[in-house]
């Protein structure tokens, strides 16, 4: 297994222009991604999950800029490419699989097409070379006839396929970094499983790293080695998988994992809720993101420009009151 | 309160010319009773049929066979004017929040508009009613004059619960209300469903591929299969002794917000 990181992310910025004002929607964002490693990363809707992942392919809409930071990808930092090395990167070696799969495919396009057009941009090979390698990748995320599948229009496939579709185009260029931005959150239950069996048996047959984006503490809780709370575009906690869940630090991830249900009942254990809105991220200042919604903060919160300090080792708060 | 007797559905597929159509049994002689102030959980994998016999309660899809009875009314042949006033009673909200209301109206005009059908209320007192009732879901007063784009999704959940309730109906149904939101904003809206419900003696009919969400808010249980409910179970607290194959499918597929819970799930190919 590898030690060294495929791709490292440092003190990563992104702001947003929008018509109110300026959004700072990533902050001082660092992790790194190992080969068959699966980096979890948790936060609520607007927290800048989406906007990291988007900075890691230079996909990021015009409005989202990188104002510092780098991404550095097999020791080269890939801000600093150029639209045809970005190219070339995208997909063959950093691979993304999006939330909704019915908006991912072309609704005019079959499958096959489809699986053939990213084959044949990527490699040197016959259109029949690419249909049997197709049909292969297809079979091994245990898609039934998968000849016939390629002759099939994406709306004719349920939610669960079509992801499983699109995680065999992503495999079979067999990229070394996988982005899943919250892959399971528009499917049901039991697909939702079966598509995280998937990307774990992905990531021990060809050892690839799995960035994998959820606000669902269930996927990030099966799946991921370490795993990255973000709030308010800092990630506010980031520790290995056990730590994190046994011993959670910062008062944000606490009332995350307290809002679990799992399969309590409401009559034994009413979770508890924070009612106040999401941060606002215009011209804010530099201090701690969560402090409205936080029940331990005090004076002192409001005062101190906050770093991510190490609490012990590996285990990363951004927090005054956990020292 | 709400009986379905043998309730059948097909659709037809395709619009092909010639030969015969394919069809689909969505529901296949479904019958359930739901009792008052009871909240039953309907849950199954997509396709399984559970919206479509969200839709026949409702009135919005006509059954093929079978009746619904509502407050001891068969709802297929009742007179237009009984219908509308028995529909007060019977509300809904949807997955998709922001296809549910209308994106030029107020969110005062949304919370307003089953008062207006139903109740001939003065503007000042239409405005005291809709401002209560955001005030009940957990909203601002003042949010009387924004539009649903200016909200987020759980907020505009809370919108939809509000409007539901605004005639204090008897049963509402919820198409996957929550399976679209956040955690955290789950929890909310959960809560606030329990608290409404006990509140204002509420039936539920709560749809949803979601164990996990069903168990926390649910009395009663019934799974639902290809068409049929293959499972009851009347106490949520034997959830585990869930016997179809089905049923246990489901149980198993919930994801424990525990690590190392997956490790034994892990890879079975």
């Amino acid at each position: 297994m590898g030690q060294q990181p495929i791709l490292t992310v440092n003190n990563l910025n992104i702001d947003v222009s929008t018509p109110y004002g300026v959004t700072r929607t990533v902050r001082d964002v660092s992790f790194k991604i190992e080969a068959g490693k699966v980096f979890g990363l948790v936060g609520e809707s607007g927290s800048g999950k989406t906007m990291t992942c988007m900075s890691l392919l230079n996909l990021l809409p015009d409005e989202a800029k990188v104002v510092k930071g780098s991404i550095q990808f097999r020791n080269k930092d890939i801000l600093n490419y150029s639209e045809e090395d970005m190219r070339k990167v995208r997909g063959s070696e950093i691979a993304t699989i999006m939330q909704n799969p019915m908006t991912a495919f072309n609704p005019v396009r079959t499958i096959g097409r489809h699986f053939i057009e990213t084959l044949r941009t990527h490699l040197p090979i016959t259109k029949h070379q690419a249909r049997e390698m197709a049909v292969a990748y297809l079979e091994k995320m245990d898609l039934p006839y998968p000849k016939n599948l390629l002759k099939q229009y994406p709306f004719q496939l349920s939610g669960g396929m079509l992801q499983r579709v699109m995680i065999a185009i992503t495999m079979s260029l067999n990229p070394s970094i996988l982005i899943a931005d919250e892959p399971t959150t528009a499917l049901d239950a039991t697909n939702q499983l079966q598509i995280l069996k998937q990307l774990n048996w992905l990531r021990k047959e060809y050892d690839t790293g799995i960035l994998l984006v959820s606000h669902d503490l269930g996927v990030i809780a099966q799946l991921a080695d370490e795993v990255a709370v973000m709030y308010g575009g800092y990630i506010v906690e980031k520790a290995p998988v056990f730590k994190l869940f046994n011993r959670p630090m910062h008062p944000y991830t606490r009332v995350l994992l307290e809002s679990r249900i799992g399969l309590t009942r409401r009559k034994t254990k009413i979770v508890k809720h924070i009612s106040v809105p999401p941060p606002n991220l215009i011209n804010r200042e530099n201090t701690c993101p969560f402090l409205e919604r936080c029940e331990d903060a005090d004076h002192t919160c409001s005062s101190y420009n906050l770093e991510l300090k190490e609490y012990e080792k590996d285990h990363l708060v951004r927090c005054l009151k956990s020292r | 309160m709400l009986e379905l007797k043998g309730i059948k559905k097909t659709y037809l597929l395709g619009n092909s010319v010639w030969g015969k159509r394919k069809t689909v049994e969505a529901v296949k002689n479904v019958s359930l009773t739901l009792e008052e102030r009871v909240c039953l959980g309907l849950v199954g994998k997509s396709g399984s049929g559970k919206s479509t016999l969200g839709k026949i309660i409702l009135g919005l899809e006509k059954p093929d066979q079978g009746e619904v009875w509502f407050q001891g009314k068969n709802l297929s042949n009742l007179k237009a004017k009984e219908l509308k006033e028995l529909r007060r009673n019977l509300q809904v909200v949807f997955q998709d929040c922001y296809s549910s209301v209308n994106p030029r109206l107020t969110i005062g005009e949304i919370i307003a508009e089953p008062l207006r059908n139903y109740e001939r209320l003065t503007s000042v007192q239409e405005k005291k009613k809709v401002q209560e009732l955001l005030e009940i879901v957990g909203l601002c007063t003042e949010d009387i004059h924004k539009y649903p784009y200016q909200f987020s999704g759980g907020q505009l959940q809370r919108i939809n619960i509000a409007r539901a309730i605004a005639l204090k109906p008897k049963l509402i149904i919820f198409d996957e209300a929550v399976s679209a939101l956040d955690v955290l904003v789950q929890v909310q809206i959960l809560n606030l469903l329990a608290q409404l419900k006990e509140e204002f003696h509420l039936s539920y009919l709560f749809i949803s591929h979601d164990l996990q969400a069903v168990n926390y808010i649910a009395d009663r249980l019934a799974v639902m299969y290809n068409g049929e409910i293959v499972e009851w179970l009347d106490d949520m607290e034997q959830l585990e002794r869930l016997e179809h194959p089905v049923s246990k499918k489901l149980l198993s597929s919930v994801l424990l917000p525990y690590p190392g819970h997956g490790s034994d799930t892990k890879m079975i190919y």
